[in-house]
């Protein structure tokens, strides 16, 4: 990341190579459209770049730098299409398959392992918003909707519920 | 002890939804209290822990695609002081809304999540802090439909600077103009249009709002000889 830091092009296509399946999936579990997805991932790697010199190695990893811009970004693009028009019709799109990464590292399907499972522990109520949140993409406003809960209700249990997955897994994992 | 309130804020950073007033809110928070600092930099990594797992392959031609984009896009500066890496678009930013931190010290230090960056106050290269940090500017906030812009206007440069965040972004057909609306109608003070993050800094040269009602519209691609309505943000 120094490398990308001071300018190094040959240091971001590495790194591109090691985020590019995290931060397209995580845009497109947001955005659903495979295109759409493709234009707002290359948004993120060209934010990634244009602003690396703001990455701080002590408060963060740079996945999860890099994962927490994408979705930031593929919420944006949502708010964006439905203020602009109303085309997007996202409750009636499909949930698109989700493919695990083909070049996952050992460390990351330990990581994987670990992380499943504290979620699964949480409580139901918990679990749930999570895993729509996080796995499914949705917004606090459509779980809200969906699950008929008031919108202050979700973010508390998403916040409740991360608080619980530190205490399992410790300090950011 | 953290309020509901940065609870709530830390929920909606995880999730990517917090606006850009919100994210000011948690910043200036999370500068003053480690604590807050500390939880959300874990909520974050917690957020991205789950979701790390279900990476998905890009389409082969995106590679390509992001790298020539990269070739053709400038890196934000980087300062080196005493060890630390600084990025001279946060100050930027942060100048945004808070001029006045810019317009005493020859010099200025702040401390911000362990990084120290540091802001000289020489103008003569950067006009639009020529602006901001005048000793006869004065500035005007605007309010509408979009309530997150100012106009700083210094007679001594002769300018004014129009600063915003969260400004619903444009599609290419259209764009924003400011106008100076008077008795005997508008004036085309200039046109402008948000980064993709919805944030704007434009420095407009000989444009005196003294007297003056400032407006935005938006309009056409290229801009109008007239404002077409509604009025999106006046003051």
């Amino acid at each position: 990341m120094q490398r990308v830091q001071a300018g190094d092009n040959d240091a971001f296509a590495t790194l591109y190579d090691e985020l590019a399946g995290a931060v397209f999936g995580t845009v497109k579990r947001v955005l659903r459209d495979p295109a759409m997805s493709e234009e707002v991932t290359q948004e993120v790697f060209v934010e990634l770049w244009r602003t690396a010199t703001r990455f701080d190695p002590e408060r963060a990893s740079v996945s999860t730098w890099a994962i927490t811009m994408a979705r930031r970004r593929a919420v944006d693009r949502v708010r964006r299409e439905q203020s602009q028009r109303d085309r997007i019709e996202r409750s009636a799109l499909q949930r698109s398959p989700q493919v695990d990464s083909t070049d996952d590292t050992v460390i990351a399907s330990i990581e994987t392992e670990r992380v499943a499972r504290a979620v699964a522990d949480l409580p139901d109520e918990q679990r749930l918003v999570i895993e729509m949140a996080f796995l499914d993409g949705d917004s606090h406003g459509v779980i809200a909707e969906r699950l008929g809960l008031p919108l202050g209700t979700v973010k508390g249990r998403v916040r409740l519920g991360l608080k619980k997955l530190s205490g399992k897994l410790g300090a950011a994992p | 002890m953290i309020s509901d309130r940065i609870d709530e804020l830390i929920a909606l950073a995880a999730l990517g939804e917090l606006s850009a007033q919100q994210q000011r809110e948690l910043d200036v928070a999370a500068e003053r209290d480690a604590t807050v600092a500390t939880e959300l930099d874990e909520a974050l990594a917690l957020a991205a822990a789950i979701q790390r797992p279900h990476a998905e392959a890009p389409p082969a031609g995106l590679r390509n695609s992001v790298l020539a984009a990269v070739a053709s896009t400038p890196q934000e500066r980087a300062i080196h002081v005493e060890g630390h890496v600084a990025s001279l678009d946060i100050e930027r930013s942060r100048r945004r809304f808070r001029p006045t931190l810019f317009a005493a010290a020859a010099v200025a230090l702040f401390a911000v999540g362990g990084v120290v960056l540091v802001a000289t106050n020489d103008n003569s290269s950067d006009p639009i802090a020529a602006v901001i940090d005048a000793s006869d500017a004065t500035t005007r906030s605007l309010s509408g439909e979009i309530d997150e812009l100012t106009v700083t206007y210094s007679p001594s440069e002769g300018a004014l600077v129009l600063q915003g965040d969260g400004l619903p972004v444009l599609d290419d057909s259209s764009t924003y103009q400011l106008w100076l609306v008077g008795d005997d109608g508008a004036t085309s003070v200039g046109i402008f249009r948000p980064d993709a993050d919805g944030g704007v800094v434009e420095r407009f040269p000989n444009a005196d709002p003294t007297g003056f009602v400032l407006g935005v519209t938006e309009e056409p691609a290229g801009g109008s000889e007239s404002p077409t309505l509604p009025i999106l943000a006046s003051a």
